[in-house]
């Protein structure tokens, strides 16, 4: 599943590059999140409660950085998951540009869900991790204003 | 983590087992997404061993006595309520005599050890698409009767099932009966389904035909092809419209294997489905008509 | 000559308490402080362990232990020796153990290895046989050379080839080169599971003084104690393995299973006993399941339809680990012949590493598979020459006593009578006459046919053996290794004793447990051979027995040896039936009214060794691989929704030269069963993969299987008894062939009908519509026109 997404938010690139590179601060906007920890390498391991209709369960989720490049404003990482009995695994990948005053944030996710889930909920999840990628950058958003 | 879902046992929870729908209300209205509903438990238990769910508190309906009620009222319709098996549905004189499609939708699913257990509503509740119980209900406008501590609604089945895992009620919300219209004696429903290898279906079909009314009234709903069970409009009105019957059931599922949302899955293309669709309308609709 | 029992059709002997529900099986046992064991598995394919964190684990109240892989890195097996316990560095699968959590409830248990952190460092996976074949494709093994493998086996070190087997026979080029008509054709199949109804699960107890109790869901003792001792370097007698009645095997539980592994949580967790239960989700994903295959297959005829030459590629995909796949792909290659003679063969059979569930053996081991291929070469063939599928099949068989196989073996005398098989197969179904018109006209019906030929798979020197104790009332315990998982074996063994001693039935028994320690020793129980090997070795023993009691009798009766008889469970003199003594007084020896006593308690012992079967030709693949050929054939009558590409079979004949009927209610039921199972395995089984290498159809809603209403409607079962001499009443083993033929003649009868080729196993309604659309569209149309003309045209007011 690939999904991706742009936003402007009223803010210097540079500030929004600084936010969005620190995971301690990433992490904070992330939608039911409930404990978290981030390593030297900010690699990141977080327990997030996730509810897709009515099936409710904790994910317990990982993330590494592949690539960060704050010259060209882009960074690329790697996600894994599991939780309600399926996994999950995908690539993430943000480029800012700057436009006179505000930030462009642009995103693209491939994402792929395996297991009970998957085969179960597919359809829905499409619309799901949207939702949550949404309300994210939104977050980030107001964090940034 | 494992691979999906391992478990030979399941999580923790509190059991409870209220003797009044009061009682089960107030339950729910206290623990709320903490808490699910069990009927037969067939689905349930399943989606808990797969820890799709995992809630701390499991409320057992069957002791509720209202709820095990299955009535037939002239000129008001049928209602089954939430604890009523499949069993008891598929021996029920008047759904064999009057409304066809459920019986057929019943007596095709499953076994007799399921169908013992099994509800109707829970069927309706699971909400996982390739079920057979919402389609022909859909066809015959069905109502669900859901309540809550302070509240009683009423919802069409066709709008409670949003799509998979995903329907119309509030934590602390009971489905408590399903409302069948009456329908006029003329009516006609019927069901088919495409299963091989398992009981669950790759397509079904519930159509419901009333010539006798003016305007004249069709419904064909679709099951396990898509997200929820879905109507054909667009060749509803062919039938509707078209006074040659034999060549309205073509166009009709012609059409209707175009219009529909269609996916592919573990268990079939979406190619293979459309085709199916095809198939399942030009049998059903035949058979409504050529017993006329 | 008439029997007691030998030829009559007795029922199971654990028929009774299995429809009670109260025969006992490793599922139902618990042991005084028993802990319970779970898997933590792989998620990802193909990576490198970086981490493992058990500390949460171990937080959770009630776990006593974590296992990693690390810990105890053996290497088990007993054909390719690949196997680890846990694994050790690098995950192969996704389901691949990784660690177990032991606890002292199985919720506990459950519940700590979702807390189980595991960082992995993944590696591109492979998942297609032939992308691991490619000179480059990354090494799934990279330490092959160091595994320890049987002679019978080349592995190829530095490449993804667990087992590599060639046979060459004739010329093959040459053999084209004088053909008249060449076909080269390719088929794949899907893998499957065994779905025994009993889920593999082991208890074993590691006792303080080194002793290891092993009790488990597995079709036999040798094996298991064989894997376990060459795996852990334990003395042999150190290790008990019991196993009592067990629910289904089919090949599934005959190679490597969970005792090892269990064994070691047992040491690990201080020398408690520990159960492990796999869950369905796991049979799917973590347990063994049979083989996926391409093959490539060329094929030369003459005009007049001899089989000139056969050129074919078997390529296994045999997942991440192949300890008995290589057997099964060594198999594949010398079964290429089937029941024909070919002067010039090549074979060529791959046994190649993806990264994907690992892979054993299902009934019929391989020879599925090559008939699968060979038996559709021949009809296409047949359609191309124009001669009737019967009539090259006919041509072409085997000749007993004449012929030599492709590995060279010269076919004994008493082999079989192939010819009867296809003569009884070709009447049965009415072959030639034309199937009644079905009554829904965008159907059609047809028939088609296979025949098939298999023996047991097994190394040359694979033995049994039987030990007869007589007990004070002249009561028998029989005293045999070979498993009890459904085929009905032993009530048939039982049947030989009762027979030969002139004994009720009753009076002989055997336990339900198998024991190393108190059993007989038998090589393995697959292959259709228990009956065939065991009984060999029981007859011995009786022989021995017999002469035992003989030697006494003779004293007392004061009558030489050769005049003595035994009938109805007396000793007497031939001729003169008034001198006799009854079997109690003799089999714990004989007193005089003196109180003098010669004699003692009898014991008959007998083996069975294979004498003339020999390692093949590791460049050729020539030599004697098996003990017996079973000649059959299988022939359906089905009809084909052109519409749906639905199949029903209405219609299977099977019909199997086994020498000697020993029970016929059980070979009913053989039949029967294999006729099921192969059903179910063309039209419907599959286990899919995502493109991540996860099943997305661990469970019988996804996975499917018949049920009721998809069985044949009539089936027909004929049995020929050629006697093969040395054989038990001249029996032949039949348990896994019954369902050999099945696929094909289901893929002959549509081809030979309608000319649409189906080259894949599941031959499901979608991948049937399919291939008709393509190869027959003008049918199709055809079909829709008559299922959508409507006859009753209906006017209606609006
Ligand atoms: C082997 C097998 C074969 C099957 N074959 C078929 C088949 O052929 N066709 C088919 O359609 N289905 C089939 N099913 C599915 C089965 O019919 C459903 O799982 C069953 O009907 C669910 O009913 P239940 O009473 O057991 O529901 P439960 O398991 O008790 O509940 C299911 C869900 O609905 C909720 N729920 C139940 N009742 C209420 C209520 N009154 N108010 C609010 N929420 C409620 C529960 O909280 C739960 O989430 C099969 C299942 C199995 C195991």
């Amino acid at each position: 599943m690939k999904f991706e997404g742009k936003l402007a938010v009223q803010s210097r690139i540079d500030k929004v590059w600084n936010f969005i590179s620190d995971p301690e601060k990433v992490i904070q906007c992330i939608p039911g999140i409930e404990d978290y920890s981030v390593d030297e390498e900010k690699r990141v391991t977080a327990k997030v409660k996730v509810s897709i209709g009515f099936i409710k369960g904790i994910f317990h989720a990982s993330s590494r950085v592949l690539e960060e490049d704050p010259q060209r404003y882009i960074a690329k990482l790697n996600l894994t998951g599991s939780g309600a009995g399926s996994g999950f695994n995908g690539t993430v990948e943000i480029k800012l540009t700057s436009l006179d005053g505000s930030t462009q944030i642009a995103w693209l996710a491939d994402v792929n869900v395996s297991g009970p889930l998957g085969s179960l909920a597919k359809p829905m999840l499409e619309g799901y991790v949207r939702r949550i990628v949404e309300q994210l950058f939104d977050c980030v958003k107001q964090r940034l204003a | 983590m494992s691979f999906g879902a391992p478990y030979l046992t399941l999580p923790e929870f509190t059991y409870h087992k209220p003797k009044s729908l009061k009682e089960a209300l107030q339950l729910l209205n206290e623990f709320r997404d903490e808490a699910k509903v069990m009927a037969g438990g067939v689905g349930l238990i399943a989606f808990m061993k797969e820890r799709l769910l995992a809630p701390n508190h499991v409320i057992d309906i069957k002791d509720i006595p209202e709820l095990k009620i299955i009535e037939y009222r002239k000129g008001e319709g049928l209602k089954i309520g939430a604890t009523v098996t499949m069993s008891e549905i598929e021996k029920h004189d008047i759904v064999r005599e009057k409304y066809v499609a459920l019986h057929q939708a019943v007596k095709a699913g499953s076994d007799p050890i399921i169908k013992n257990r099994a509800t109707l509503v829970g069927n309706i509740c699971e909400a996982i698409p390739w079920v057979d119980g919402p389609v022909p209900l859909i066809a015959y406008n069905a109502e669900l009767e859901i309540m809550s501590v302070d509240n009683v609604r009423r919802m069409p089945v066709s709008e409670f099932i949003k799509g998979p895992v995903e329907i119309s009620l509030e934590p602390n919300e009971i489905v408590t009966s399903v409302y069948l219209p009456d329908l006029p004696p003329e009516a006609k429903s019927l069901f088919m389904k495409f299963n091989t290898g398992s009981e669950f279906a790759l397509a079904t079909l519930a159509a419901y035909v009333n010539d006798s009314k003016k305007p004249r009234d069709a419904r064909l709903v679709y099951g396990a092809v898509s997200t929820k069970p879905v109507r054909a409009y667009e060749a509803e009105k062919i039938i509707l419209t078209n006074k040659n019957i034999s060549e309205a059931v073509i166009l009709a599922a012609e059409k209707a294997s175009k219009e529909i949302d269609v996916i592919s899955d573990v268990l079939a293309t979406e190619d293979y489905r459309r085709h199916l669709v095809k198939l399942l309308t030009i049998n059903v609709l035949s058979r409504i008509f050529e017993v006329g | 000559m008439s029997f007691k029992y030998v030829g009559k059709p007795i029922p199971p002997q654990d028929g009774f308490l299995k429809v009670t529900g109260t025969a006992t099986y490793t599922f139902d046992l618990e042991l005084p402080g028993m802990l319970y064991a779970k898997l933590v598995t792989s998620t990802v394919p193909h990576a490198r362990i970086k981490k493992i964190d058990v500390s949460r684990a171990l937080g959770v109240p009630g776990v006593v232990r974590v296992v990693t892989g690390k810990e105890y890195p053996y290497r088990v097996g007993m054909y390719a020796g690949d196997r680890d316990l846990l694994a050790i560095d690098k995950v192969n699968w996704v389901g691949h153990p990784v660690a177990a959590v032991i606890a002292e409830t199985l919720e506990a248990a459950e519940k700590a290895i979702d807390l189980v952190d595991v960082e992995y460092e993944e590696l591109p996976a492979i998942f297609d046989p032939l992308e691991a074949l490619k000179p480059d494709a990354l090494l799934i093994h990279e330490k092959m050379e160091e595994y320890r493998h049987s002679p019978a086996f080349k592995p190829i070190p530095g490449t993804n080839i667990a087992n590599k087997f060639t046979l060459v026979r004739g010329d093959v080029e040459k053999g084209f080169r004088e053909s008249d008509v060449v076909l080269e054709e390719e088929f794949h199949i899907s893998h499957v599971s065994h779905c025994y109804m009993e889920v593999q699960n082991v208890i074993a107890h590691y006792h303080l003084d080194g002793t290891v109790e092993i009790w488990t869901s597995w079709q036999n003792v040798a094996p298991v104690r064989q894997i376990m001792a060459l795996s852990l370097g334990i003395p042999h007698n150190k290790i008990i393995v019991r196993i009592p009645y067990v629910g289904g095997g089919f090949g599934g539980k005959a190679g490597l299973g969970w005792e090892a592994l269990v064994a070691i949580l047992s040491k690990a967790a201080g020398h408690r006993p520990v159960k492990l239960v796999l869950s369905r989700k796991e049979q799917f994903s973590t347990a063994a399941v049979r083989e996926g295959f391409h093959a490539f297959a060329k094929a030369g005829f003459k005009k007049d339809g001899t089989f000139n030459a056969y050129s074919v590629r078997f390529i296994l995909d045999a997942g991440a680990y192949a300890d008995y796949t290589v057997n099964v792909g060594r198999a594949v290659g010398y079964s290429a012949d089937g029941c024909y003679e070919i002067p010039n063969i090549n074979v060529e059979s791959l046994t190649v590493y993806t990264n994907k569930i690992p892979t054993t053996a299902l009934r019929g081991f391989g020879y599925p598979e090559s008939h699968w291929v060979l038996e559709q070469i021949i009809d296409r063939a047949a359609k191309k020459l124009g001669i009737d599928p019967s009539e090259i099949r006919r041509k072409n068989l085997v000749k007993p006593g004449h012929s030599h196989t492709c590995t060279g073996e010269r076919l004994r005398e008493d082999a079989g009578d192939p010819q009867k098989v296809l003569k009884t197969l070709v009447d049965e179904i009415g072959w030639g006459k034309p199937s009644e018109n079905p009554p829904e006209p965008w159907k059609v019906r047809a028939k088609g046919l296979s025949l098939f030929v298999k023996g047991p798979a097994q190394p040359p020197n694979a033995a049994a053996s039987a030990i007869l104790k007589f007990n004070e009332d002249a009561s028998i315990d029989l005293l045999i290794a070979t498993g009890n998982f459904g085929q009905g074996t032993v009530t048939a063994l039982m049947q030989i004793v009762a027979e030969e001693f002139g004994l009720p039935l009753e009076k002989v028994r055997v336990d339900y447990v198998r024991d190393t320690h108190k059993s007989a020793y038998t090589w393995q129980t697959v292959g259709s051979r228990g009956l065939f090997t065991d009984g060999i070795a029981i007859l011995k023993a009786i022989e021995d027995a017999k002469n035992q009691i003989f030697t006494v009798a003779s004293e007392v009766l004061r009558c030489p040896k050769d005049q003595l008889e035994l009938v109805d469970g007396e000793v007497r003199v031939k001729g003169k039936p008034w001198e006799k003594i009854p079997l109690q007084d003799i089999v714990m020896g004989y007193t005089y009214p003196n109180g003098n006593s010669i004699g003692g308690p009898v014991i008959g012992r007998g083996v069975f060794m294979s004498t003339h079967t020999t390692y093949l030709d590791p460049d050729t693949g020539q030599g004697n691989p098996t003990i017996f050929h079973t000649f059959g054939g299988t022939a359906v009558e089905l009809e084909l929704d052109l519409l749906t590409g639905e199949i029903n079979i209405l219609k299977a004949v099977e019909v199997l030269d086994l020498g000697k009927v020993i029970n016929p209610l059980l070979v009913k039921q053989q039949t029967h069963g294999g006729l099921i199972m192969g059903t179910s395995i063309s039209l419907y089984e599959e286990i899919k993969f995502d493109e991540r290498g996860w099943v997305v159809n661990p469970n019988f809603t996804s996975y499917y299987l018949v049920r009721i209403k998809d069985l044949p409607r009539e089936v027909v079962a004929r049995y020929i008894e050629t006697p093969q001499l040395d054989g038990p009443y001249g029996a032949r083993g039949i348990g896994e062939l019954t369902m050999i033929g099945v696929a094909p003649a289901i893929a002959n009868a549509i081809y030979n009908s309608i000319g649409v080729k189906l080259d894949r196993l599941p031959m499901n309604p979608e991948y049937v519509w399919r291939a008709l659309r393509e190869q027959r569209p003008d049918l199709v149309e055809e079909a829709w026109k008559r299922f959508s003309k409507y006859e009753k045209i209906v006017e209606v007011t609006i």
